[in-house]
This record gives C-alpha cells, sequence and structure tokens, in this order.
C-alpha cells in the first residue's frame, strides 16, 4: 500500500499532466454518477419527515371499470374517496398506523395576525399522520383523535409558514384564516423538505370522515370510490409487505360488491406500494406498476455513466503505463507472475480512483443537498425541495461510491493491466 | 554436476518477411560456483543466451536444464517463481525502478517470495546493503545516486534472494573504468564467498581474463 501512494506521487511529480487529468477525470465521473445516485436515492432512503420509508406502504389509486356482460364501456380511475379507502386499508393486520390524508397538497390561502394573505402548500391530515411521519414540535401538539373525527377546525403550521402568518413560532391558540374559514392553531412543526411527497406540508388541516374536502362525490357510478384521499400504512417491523398486499386484494372483493348493481367492477393494480416502486415503477392510476423496466433503464444509465468515463481513463492508464514497460520487464525478471502484475496495476489505479472518488463524491454531496433544480421535476410544488442532509449523505451513499469507484477502476485499469502482463520481459526490460 | 545444461539450442527470430538465427546449437555446461564470461561481437547472439538461461526467453529448440531441473515445460507462473527462487539479474542499464529508494528496489525479489514478513524482509535488505556498503544510501533514490552507486544496489538486488546463479549483462558497460572494477571486484567476492555461479556477457576482454572461463561467440555460434 505505502510502496503504491509512493508511486501515485512520482507519477504525480513525473507525469502531471497524465496524473492529474486522470485524478480530475475519474472525479468529475464520480460527481457525475453520485448525483444521478442521490437523485434516485432520495426518493427511496428514508428521511424526515419519512423517516419510516422502509416500512411504508401507500395506497393511491383506485381503478374500475364496466363488467363484461355490462352495456357501458366505463374505465376510469383516480384517487380513492375516504369511505373506499377504509374499506381496503383500514384495521389491515401487521400495520402499526393508518393514516388516510390528501395524496398531494393544494396551494391554500391563509392569513394570520401579520395581516398578510399568502398561499401555503397545504395538506389534509388525520391523527394518525403524526405517528408515521415525524414531524418534531416546536409548540404545542399534534392532532387527537377527536379532533380528527369530529373535523374541529385546527391545523398545525410548519414553522416558516407561522413565522410568517404570526411574525412567531410562538402561536398555540391563535386563529388562522384558511380559504376565508377560521382555524385554531394547535401546533408548530419544523420545516420539512417538500421532497418527502406523502409526508410534507407547510400547513396540516385536520381532516376526518366528515370532511367534505375528502370527498369528490359522484363522478362514474353511483357507488363513490374516487377522491383525492390516499391512505399511509407504516407496516411493523418484520411484516412482509406481500401479506398486507394479499389482505388489500381480498378486501377489493368488497368493494365489487357495492359496484356489482352498477355492472361495474374494480381492477387491482399490486397496491399499496412500496417507494421503490412509486419511484420508479407507477405508470398512472389504471396499470400495474412496472418496477424491472424503469431498473432496468436505471442500471443502462449507471452503466453508460461508468463505461465512457473508463474508457478515457483506461487510455490515461494505457499511457502512465508505458513509461513504465521497463519497470515490468525487471519486476517480471524477479519473479512477478503476470496475475500479480494484473492485480498490482489493478490496486495502484484503485488507489487514483478512491481519491478521485472522495473528491467526487463531496462535490456531489454539496452540489446534491444544495442545488434544488435537481428535484424540480420530482416535486408536485416548488418551495423548500431542497433534500434532508441524510438523504444525500449516509452509508448507502458511501457504499455505492465505494462500489462505483471500484466497477470504474475495474473497467478502467483491466485491459491496461491485462496488455501489461502480457509484454514480453526481454522487450520490456530493453525499452527506452 | 553442471548448474546449467544447455543442450542444442537453437534460436530463430522469425518476421513475415526474414528470418534470422540467433543462436545454433550451442551446447554448454557451467559448474556450480563458476564465474563464466562470454565474449563476442555485438549482435553474435551473447544477450540472447543469457535471456534464454534466464529464463525470460525461450529457445525455438534444444533444452535448458537449471539446477537439475529441465525448465522447457514449466508454465509461465512456474518460470516467475523459479526465477524469483534462483536467479538473481544484473543489467547494464541497472534498471533500477525509479519511484522507488533503494531498500525497496532491494527489497524487489522478496515482495514476490512468499513467507517472508515484512520485518524479515526488511532485516535481509539492510544485511546486503551493509555488506556492499550502500547502508548509509537505503533511503535515496537512484536518480540521487552514481552510476557504480546504482549497481552496486543493483547487484544487492540480484543477491538479497541468495540465488544460486548470477547473471550479468554488461555490468560494467556504463560505468568509468575506476566504478567497473569496483563492481567486478564485487561480483569476484560474491562468486569466492558465497559460491555464487556468475554468468556474465561483458566486451571487456581484461575483466574476462579476470573471470575462470571464457566462451567466445560469433554469429550465434560457440567458436571457443
Amino acid at each position: 500500500m505505502k510502496q503504491k501512494l509512493i508511486q501515485l506521487l512520482y507519477d504525480l511529480r513525473h507525469q502531471p499532466i497524465i496524473a492529474w487529468v486522470t485524478l480530475i477525470a475519474t472525479a468529475m465521473s464520480i460527481f457525475l454518477i453520485m448525483v444521478v445516485v442521490m437523485m434516485q436515492r432520495v426518493q427511496v432512503v428514508p428521511f424526515s419527515p419519512e423517516s419510516c420509508r422502509d416500512r411504508l406502504l401507500l395506497g393511491i389509486y383506485i381503478h374500475a371499470k364496466s363488467t363484461e356482460k355490462s352495456h357501458n364501456n366505463n374505465d376510469g380511475s383516480a384517487g380513492l374517496s375516504y369511505s373506499a379507502a377504509r374499506t381496503l386499508y383500514e384495521d389491515l393486520d401487521g400495520v402499526e398506523h393508518t393514516s388516510f390524508i390528501t395524496a398531494s397538497t393544494e396551494k391554500i390561502d391563509v392569513r394570520g395576525t401579520s395581516g398578510e394573505t399568502f398561499a401555503l402548500n397545504s395538506r389534509r391530515v388525520d391523527s394518525e399522520f403524526f405517528m408515521i411521519f415525524d414531524h418534531p414540535l416546536i409548540a404545542g401538539r399534534y392532532f387527537t383523535a377527536d379532533e380528527s373525527a369530529s373535523a374541529i377546525p385546527v391545523v398545525i403550521m410548519a414553522e416558516t409558514a407561522a413565522r410568517k402568518a404570526f411574525g412567531t413560532t410562538d402561536c398555540i391558540g391563535e386563529t388562522l384564516s384558511v380559504d376565508h374559514f377560521n382555524y385554531n392553531v394547535v401546533g408548530v412543526v419544523k420545516d420539512n423538505s417538500a421532497l418527502a411527497k406523502t409526508g410534507s406540508g407547510e400547513l396540516f388541516i385536520v381532516t376526518g370522515p366528515d370532511d367534505p374536502h375528502m370527498d369528490w362525490g359522484n363522478s362514474m357510478n353511483d357507488v363513490n370510490i374516487f377522491g383525492p384521499v390516499a391512505a399511509a400504512l407504516l407496516v411493523k417491523e418484520g411484516v412482509d409487505f406481500q401479506s398486507i398486499r394479499d389482505q388489500v386484494k381480498a378486501r377489493y372483493a368488497i368493494i365489487d360488491t357495492q359496484l356489482a348493481p352498477e355492472e361495474q367492477e374494480t381492477v387491482y393494480h399490486e397496491a399499496p406500494y412500496d417507494q421503490e416502486t412509486i419511484a420508479t415503477g407507477l405508470r398512472g392510476s389504471n396499470n400495474t406498476p412496472d418496477s424491472s423496466s424503469g431498473r432496468i433503464m436505471r442500471y443502462c444509465i449507471y452503466a453508460i455513466l461508468l463505461i465512457v468515463p473508463a474508457i478515457n481513463l483506461s487510455s490515461m492508464l494505457h499511457s502512465r503505463m508505458r513509461r513504465r514497460v521497463s519497470e515490468i520487464g525487471v519486476r517480471r525478471a524477479y519473479g512477478c507472475t503476470r496475475m500479480r502484475i494484473i492485480t498490482d496495476i489493478i490496486a495502484e489505479n484503485f488507489i487514483i480512483t478512491l481519491i478521485g472518488g472522495v473528491i467526487g463524491l463531496t462535490l456531489g454531496i454539496i452540489f446534491a443537498s444544495t442545488y434544488s433544480g435537481l428535484y424540480e421535476d420530482m416535486n408536485s410544488y416548488g418551495t423548500n425541495i431542497t433534500p434532508a442532509m441524510s438523504a444525500v449523505l449516509n452509508w448507502g451513499t458511501v457504499f455505492i461510491a465505494v462500489g462505483v469507484c471500484f466497477i470504474l477502476n475495474l473497467i478502467s485499469a483491466a485491459i491496461p493491466a491485462w496488455q501489461a502482463s502480457r509484454v514480453n520481459p526481454v522487450e520490456a526490460i530493453n525499452a527506452k | 554436476m553442471s548448474i546449467i545444461t544447455l543442450s542444442g539450442i537453437n534460436k530463430v527470430y522469425r518476421t513475415k518477411e526474414i528470418e534470422t538465427t540467433a543462436l545454433e546449437n550451442i551446447n554448454l555446461d557451467v559448474n556450480p560456483g563458476e564465474f563464466l564470461s562470454i565474449m563476442g561481437p555485438s549482435g553474435c547472439g551473447k544477450s540472447t543466451l543469457l535471456n534464454i538461461i534466464g529464463l525470460l526467453d525461450k529457445p525455438t529448440a534444444g533444452s535448458v536444464t537449471l539446477l537439475d531441473r529441465n525448465c522447457n515445460n514449466l508454465s509461465d507462473s512456474e518460470l516467475s517463481h523459479f526465477r524469483n527462487k534462483n536467479i538473481g539479474f544484473v543489467f547494464q542499464s541497472f534498471h533500477l525502478i525509479p519511484s522507488l529508494n533503494v531498500a525497496a528496489n532491494v527489497e524487489l525479489p522478496l515482495v514476490y517470495r512468499s513467507g517472508l514478513s515484512a520485518k524479515e524482509r526488511r532485516e535481509r535488505v539492510e544485511k546486503v546493503l551493509e555488506r556492499l556498503e550502500m547502508s548509509h544510501r537505503i533511503k535515496h533514490l537512484p536518480a540521487q545516486l552514481s552510476g557504480g552507486q546504482c549497481q552496486r544496489v543493483a547487484i544487492a538486488r540480484a543477491i538479497v534472494g541468495n540465488p544460486s546463479i548470477v547473471l550479468a549483462d554488461e555490468p560494467t558497460g556504463n560505468l568509468d573504468s575506476k566504478m567497473g572494477a569496483e563492481v567486478m571486484s564485487l561480483l569476484h567476492r560474491l562468486n569466492k564467498e558465497d559460491g555464487t555461479t556468475i554468468v556474465m556477457v561483458t566486451h571487456n576482454e581484461a575483466q574476462a581474463r579476470e573471470t575462470d572461463r571464457i566462451v567466445r561467440f560469433f554469429d550465434g555460434r560457440i567458436i571457443g
């Protein structure tokens, strides 16, 4: 190891252009790859307020169509009504908490004592929501089950929103005008990243079965199954997601019974979904998710991002090796086997790749955690979309970065190392 | 019993257009502890023969037996291990690795030998450098040494693994007469004290006459 570092320093001194270009190119490659990796990972790794992502399942859509014997040809899919969501997802075995919420946030005008009317990204949530998503309290409390059940007009605000409405976070008991209706502020929570698509919000409005906002009314049929509701399920530790899906699938029969007089039936699409499926596999509300094609596409992008710089780095290493042909000949003369030549060159190159990797990863983390433009496509509303640092910097990211370095090193060094191992020792020793 | 036995060695270099015979029916026996010189004009095949004895090159025909082992059918990996254990090389241009200091250069053959700890390797390196009066330069890079010192380091590298055979290809060719004499005296010392068999290619008649035997080459054949 020490000798390999010495060799690297010697190269930096004696072949500065090639060595520095190799180092910078490696750093840039790792930077690019890791930014793409981190962009993908912020959609699946746990971070506040979705710290429970590894145990989180979401029921978002429902799909219904006319039965074969029907004379109509209706086919519709959308979010769930509150009643459909409860039928499918309430009290499932193996689920710790179930929360019914609006699937997406909605811009809504608010006005506090500051007198300024401004729009906040609001989400209607029940009392269970705060059992699933971690929103640390700054002041006050979370919603109670009674407030949720009775639709008492109370809200919880994010820190910045509270400051804007009341000039302070000490605003518990104050009245907030929400779309011209008065709500009582019962809690203030820390600001959160909008990249947490299900758990984020600037204003949380209590909701329950009687909330008219949670129902779209009839659309396709007399049995109201469509609405803005999503079910968030916190699955118990160690419970298999498939066992939850099996229960939900069985409950589709209840809705089918309700729809039967209308000559309609549901189409089951493997709900509820985990984060990986939501990030890569969702293909609309009327299709079964397909994570495999998304995964293949992702691997193809990684492969291209790896192979293109690897080819360039390979030619750089080839140039460096050409200057060391004589050394390789001497090493061979003194008993170095071909395999040892290969492993030594790959190991030596791994050090430079690793140094480049550390630089690239550091730049990538800084970029991914500060440049919000990366995530605009992932986000339903455009404020506070930089992810929590824990989403981009974690052991998983470091492990992937080391793996990427290893693969990049292997691809770029394999051919030059193999060529170096095949040189004729006599010709190598006599090489100028 | 010979330590090196070459029987009917031929070496032919072929390209699409031309065929060049570098060695023709070479038969040679070298005894253990012998100091042998090979002389001849440039291009007569001396270095080719040394490379074949050193198992760096393969003959087109004939057999090479070193230390009672026929080396013709050894695999590349077996040849590497055999060289590592039994043969030391001294080159005209020293061929020290420029990025490594004296100690690391001398250590090189031991790095490729299994069963030696780092401590054992370091002790052996220190011992051989002390013997060759190069201890004071142990941390220096080759670029910081004179030609004579470089060749001393190269000799230290050749003998650190206690090989039975040392092959020297014009070891004084790049040195002035004084340094050349010092290197020759060192090689004679190793030959006498350790009983190491030395085969040396040289153009220097005086140096060759100091050795036990001279083999003269001309046009790929032994002429005397």
